[in-house]
């Protein structure tokens, strides 16, 4: 019994830890590149479930297509976010804290428009499929499921994307040394923008799957955002890899976490975790040590 | 017409001055050195070409076209390839990666199979090596490595930016000679060097610069015979 739910808990983990990872993929993506925090990826992440919502919940259209809907719409708001907000700041003094500010600001505004438009209530998204998968005694939604298998095809489509593609290897060598990839003739400004509405779909692709389990409301992307912040430090910033496996083990930790205590425990167990790994590798588990 | 010539260049970092009133030019095929102390802004002056850093002040002409306004990522296509001082290669990525990206503006991408292996007959050991990562190459290897990739892109200018710093002289005689091949297949070549000797020995023409200014030109078998110069760069 207890190794059934030992079990259950470390599959539920895993399930919720491939969309932190999804989620924080986005952050180390923008992060690597552009050496920048943002703010309003969480918001990103909201609008996505709203418009999963309006889409699947309200009109009806079917969730695949709801989905598809929600990760391009957000890509585009990622790029005009960029292009707007961002993009003259980056070539100017101080970035890294006018930056931050900015995108602090646009998480601000896009959660209180949200607020206003649509009001404070929950709005529930049913499953997009239905029913359970029994195996060994462990009961699985196959909402969960479908999770799980979107995240990982998301995740290898995203490596193979990075390693064997003409625009993969471009944000690479931008994240790796901004000025030899512009001598060598990549508009990392471009480039730029491009990685911020990549950032943007990835967290619209997590919001639309976890949608109907979590309800949708303009707060939704706060708790994403700390986790995302810690799952990213957890695998060392800017590591994709790192922020995989980061994703994951923050999910398993929580989930298995909460056996011991109750959920409200689940952000003290994961900040707890954060800073116990960070005392032992500073640079997190998959980042590399800075030498001075 | 030359293919490339700076003309009464200034060049600031803030309110620093690195550059003052330069003047340069380089012929199509022919090889130009830069020799100078460290900090007389050989760097800056290179940057400064490339578009890396804009000049407060002064022309730069590649064919004819003005390019002080150009951003770097649209002068490669248009014929120059700067190896920066480091190297700078992609550490984490593979040597092919990293030839890839020399590839990477627009003309030469779609004959990238076949520029990695015209690099590669220039430089056999980057063919042995072809998978590692770049980082964990040796000195020697990634000055090469660092050559390939700038011609991945069939520059008509190469601009080195100290191409045998931390390196054993017998791999900066290969890596010399390589340049020179280049040269002669056409690429100018644009050589800055803290080595004097060795810059003087390579280039045909040669300018010397002090505090950002080019306090002496000309060819470079007159600099070898003048005795300021060898004293204060020579050593002899």
């Amino acid at each position: 019994m207890l190794t059934q739910l030992l079990l259950a808990q470390i599959v539920n983990g895993i399930v919720v830890g491939s969309m932190y990872a999804l989620f924080a993929s986005g952050l180390t993506l923008i992060w690597g590149t552009m050496k920048m925090l943002n703010f309003a990826h969480g918001e990103f992440f909201m609008l996505a479930g709203y418009l999963v919502y309006f889409c699947y919940a309200v009109l009806g259209i079917n969730p695949a297509l709801s989905t598809v809907i929600a990760v391009v719409a957000v890509f585009l708001l990622g790029v005009v976010v960029e292009r707007t907000v961002i993009h003259h700041l980056l070539s100017r003094p101080v970035w890294q804290f006018t930056t931050i500010i900015a995108t602090l600001g646009t998480s601000i505004i896009l959660q209180n428009l949200a607020l206003h438009v649509w009001g404070p209530e929950f709005q529930n998204v049913p499953y997009f499929v239905e029913g359970m998968l029994n195996v060994f005694g462990i009961r699985i939604a196959y909402q969960r499921l479908l999770i799980l298998g979107v995240s990982c095809a998301s995740i290898v489509a995203l490596w193979f994307f990075l390693k064997h593609t003409r625009l993969g290897l471009a944000l690479r060598a931008t994240a790796q040394d901004s000025d030899a990839a512009q001598l060598y003739g990549v508009n990392i400004l471009s480039i730029y923008t491009f990685t911020f509405g990549l950032s943007a779909a990835l967290a619209a692709l997590a919001a639309a799957m976890l949608a109907p389990i979590t309800a949708v409301n303009p707060y939704m992307g706060l708790s994403p955002l700390l986790k995302g912040f810690v799952v990213v430090i957890l695998g060392g910033l800017g590591s994709f890899g790192g922020a995989i496996v980061g994703g994951v083990l923050l999910g398993v930790v929580e989930s298995l976490g909460v056996l011991f205590s109750s959920t409200e425990w689940s952000d003290v167990i994961a900040f707890t975790f954060l800073v116990l790994v960070i005392w032992v590798r500073p640079w997190g588990l998959f980042g590399v040590e800075e030498r001075s | 017409m030359p293919l490339l010539s700076l003309e009464h260049i200034s060049s600031y970092y803030g309110e620093a001055r690195a550059l003052a009133d330069v003047s340069l030019e380089v012929e199509d095929g022919e090889i130009v050195a830069v020799i100078g102390s460290n900090g007389a802004g050989k760097t800056t002056m290179l940057r400064t070409i490339s578009g890396l850093m804009h000049p407060r002040s002064g022309r730069i002409y590649f064919q004819g076209e003005a390019i002080e306004r150009t951003r770097p990522h649209q002068l490669i296509r248009r014929g120059i390839a700067h190896i920066p001082e480091g190297r700078r290669l992609f550490a984490q990525m593979t040597v092919r990666e990293n030839l890839l990206m020399g590839a990477y503006g627009a003309q030469s991408w779609k004959e990238r199979g076949q520029l990695i292996d015209e690099v590669c007959a220039l430089f056999p050991r980057l063919r042995e090596r072809i998978g590692q990562l770049a980082g964990t190459l040796s000195g020697g290897e990634r000055q090469m490595l660092a050559t390939a990739r700038a011609l991945m892109a069939r520059p008509r200018l190469l601009m080195l930016d100290e191409p045998s710093l931390g390196l054993a002289p017998k791999i900066v005689e290969t890596i010399l000679a390589i340049i020179r091949d280049v040269n002669r297949r056409g690429v100018a070549v644009l050589l800055v060097e803290q080595n004097a000797q060795l810059a003087l020995k390579t280039a045909a023409r040669a300018y010397l610069l002090e505090s950002g200014a080019v306090v002496k030109s000309g060819l470079t078998a007159e600099f070898l015979a003048d005795e300021s110069v060898r004293r204060s760069y020579l050593g002899i």
